[in-house]
């Protein structure tokens, strides 16, 4: 494994939770664009609730752009973008600036899109940039440990993810099948608890235990 | 040419791709903004390149030979060619490098040197920049993406291709290199050169380093891998001297690291530029500058200054007070565009102000003529129009010193500046040197 200090390993982790962050909120969320179309409810409060990010969004409409586009909230979609390139900008020598560019041009995407009367194709095209920001770093870094630090980082997100969203059983099962061999793969030293209670967690997690997986999941590695 | 005109919001739009920006501080807020960029090219023909590359490097020599003489026998000040005031009382200069020899006796490895052509064609040198200059990662990644956006227009105009500058910057770092890997050393990602620093380090293959990263054991300098530290033989830093070491300089500074003058003066690692540079790019020293290639090269120099007063010297004086009005005045104590007056900009009140400070503190101003310097070309707005450019030259000193084959030419937005600098709302553009 090449040469890495802990700042680095941190930074790598954190981009990859953030990318993931992005791309599957925005992926979640894209539906809700298509139910507000016929007027439909989306559950804006429950999602924060789950998030465990304060709701003061008055509507439907005030939460999609606020929560979306609002760079001066911390909690929002596009803080946490900003988060994720500020995480690519410092591992620009190890990631590399062609990689880079993908968030860059993610993060311009939603930027192009807070002031669009239709942010749904800035979305996707952001959505876009992240997926070809992924094919990247998986072609472009020779490292192999660089590249699994990132996407454990990412798994962990998602694993976060799906079990505050509810995602399907399967999914999550998936998500800590992948994440146990990657993490093998990096320098990553995860806490032997958090491993430990991820490692027995059944493969039908029962709702009451999802608690203590996603505590585990927060916890695994303490970057 | 004009097919590159034609490009001009592509190329913007790539630069934008690839983050080149860069970070300025207003209010008290960190900003960082897109390096305005405009894509008709500064051109200069193989020749006057050459006669270019002769005059840097020789320069460049003279500087080195100039500062290990002040860190050592100080011939230069006992002959009298250098007042001993213009040395000792310079904020560049460290007593704490009193007798220190850099590895292989390289100070300057990367100078940055700020010329303009005059309307006589004759070039000028305003400034030598020895201790951390930025900027060659801008036009480096700006011609990759020039030829990107288009390539006829390299196919048709014979360039000199100098996209090699990180393979330059790497060999200049191993040259140095005490035993171990190659460091970027940044103060971090709100530093106003952030790009550059995390650019280079992709280039040159060195790893980009922050204060936490790297610590001093045993007189040595490790990179923070893991459980096994990794040993740095030479570390390019982009912090200033007074920051890199709370130890030895500034005890608050928080972007050093410690004991890292311990290492440097045990021999075990080369730091790019060595400590106490800023003794010799001071801009009273600048005057001297002609005087030290005659004086350790035996040579004439091969580039002229601008025509420079010290009000240090009483003939100075009296003609520095006697022409203010035409003249710029420079506070050397300030770099980046600031402390920069021209007389003719003032009014008889400020005038009179200005030659009261000079003659209350006359070491601490130069004057120049002001230089009636070509304008350059520039796009805007879908119009060519002339602007004030410079012209910052790279060189690299190892074995040899190297001149980096291009440059960054900053030009300034505004009609009525002669100020490029980018922290003042300058551009800049590509410096092509032909092959012909």
């Amino acid at each position: 494994m090449g040469t890495m200090s802990v700042n680095k390993m941190s930074r790598l982790f954190w981009l990859g939770r953030y990318y993931e962050r992005v791309a599957t909120t925005l992926s979640y969320l894209w539906r809700w664009y298509d139910r507000m179309i016929d007027g439909a409810p989306i559950d804006y409060a429950d999602f924060c609730s789950a998030l465990e990010i304060p709701c003061a969004y008055e509507s439907a409409e005030e939460f999609m752009r606020a929560y979306v586009f609002d760079r001066d909230n911390p909690e929002s979609l596009r803080a946490a973008a900003d988060a994720m390139l500020g995480n690519g900008m410092v591992l620009r020598e190890t990631i590399g600036s062609r990689t880079l560019a993908y968030l860059e041009l993610a993060v311009n995407a939603l930027e192009s899109g807070r002031d669009s009367v239709n942010p749904t194709l800035p979305l996707q095209r952001a959505i876009d940039c992240i997926m070809a920001f992924r094919g990247s770093y998986d072609d472009c870094i020779d490292d192999e440990n660089v590249r699994n630090i990132i996407k454990c980082g990412a798994g962990v997100e998602r694993l976060s993810l799906y079990l505050r969203l509810g995602w399907r059983t399967e999914a999550v099962s998936s998500e800590l099948a992948k994440l146990s061999k990657r993490m093998n793969r990096t320098s990553l030293v995860p806490s032997p608890e958090a491993l430990r209670l991820l490692l027995t967690a059944p493969a039908e997690i029962p709702p009451d235990d999802r608690a203590a997986v996603l505590e585990a999941a927060e916890t695994l590695f303490r970057l | 040419m004009n097919e590159l005109l034609n490009h001009g919001h592509e190329i913007n739009e790539q630069l934008a791709r690839y983050g080149v920006k860069f970070g300025i501080y207003k209010e008290g807020k960190f900003n960082e903004r897109l390096f305005p960029f405009d894509p008709i090219p500064r051109q200069i023909g193989q020749s006057e390149f050459q006669a270019l590359e002769r005059g840097l490097q020789q320069r460049v020599k003279a500087l080195n030979y100039f500062i290990y003489d002040i860190y050592h026998d100080k011939r230069i000040i006992r002959d009298k060619a250098v007042p001993e005031e213009f040395v000792y009382r310079s904020p560049g200069y460290l007593a704490q490098c009193e007798g220190v020899t850099p590895p292989k006796s390289v100070y300057s490895h990367i100078s940055g040197i700020d010329l303009v052509l005059g309307k006589d064609n004759a070039w000028y040198i305003l400034e030598d920049n020895l201790r951390i200059p930025s900027g060659a990662s801008y036009p480096l990644i700006a011609r990759t993406l020039c030829r990107r956006c288009s390539p006829n227009t390299f196919q048709r105009n014979r360039v000199v291709d100098n996209r090699g500058y990180g393979t330059l910057l790497k060999r200049t770092m191993e040259y140095v290199n005490t035993g171990g890997i190659n460091v970027i050393f940044t103060p971090g990602r709100y530093n106003a050169a952030y790009f550059e620093h995390s650019y280079l380090a992709e280039q040159s293959g060195a790893v980009l380093a922050e204060t936490g990263d790297l610590f001093v054991e045993n007189r040595c300098l490790y990179y923070r891998a893991g459980h096994d530290p990794v040993r740095v033989g030479a570390v390019y830093r982009r912090v200033s001297d007074e920051y890199i070491d709370p130890l030895f300089f500034e005890p608050s500074s928080l972007i050093g690291i410690p004991n890292l003058m311990d290492a440097y003066l045990a021999g075990n690692v080369a730091v790019m530029n060595a400590p106490g540079n800023g003794v010799a790019d001071d801009k009273g020293i600048y005057y001297f500058v002609p005087k030290m290639i005659s004086y350790y090269l035996g040579e004439t120099p091969l580039l002229k200054n601008a025509p420079t007063y010290l009000p240090y010297f009483s003939s100075d004086m009296a003609y520095v007070t006697a022409n203010i009005g035409r003249l710029v005045i420079k506070d050397v104590a300030e770099a980046g565009g600031y402390g920069v007056t021209f007389g003719e900009n003032l009014t008889q009140p400020q005038r009179e102000e200005l030659k009261a400070a000079i003659q209350d503190n006359p070491r601490r101003f130069i004057a120049q003529e002001v230089i009636d310097f070509q304008d350059l070309p520039i796009s805007e707005n879908g119009q060519v129009v002339e602007r004030k450019a410079d012209l910052r030259a790279f060189a690299l000193a190892g074995e040899d010193v190297t001149v980096w084959p291009g440059g960054l030419t900053r030009f300034s937005r505004n009609p009525d500046s002669f100020v490029v600098n980018s922290s003042q709302g300058g551009g800049f553009k590509d410096t092509w040197v032909l092959c012909q």
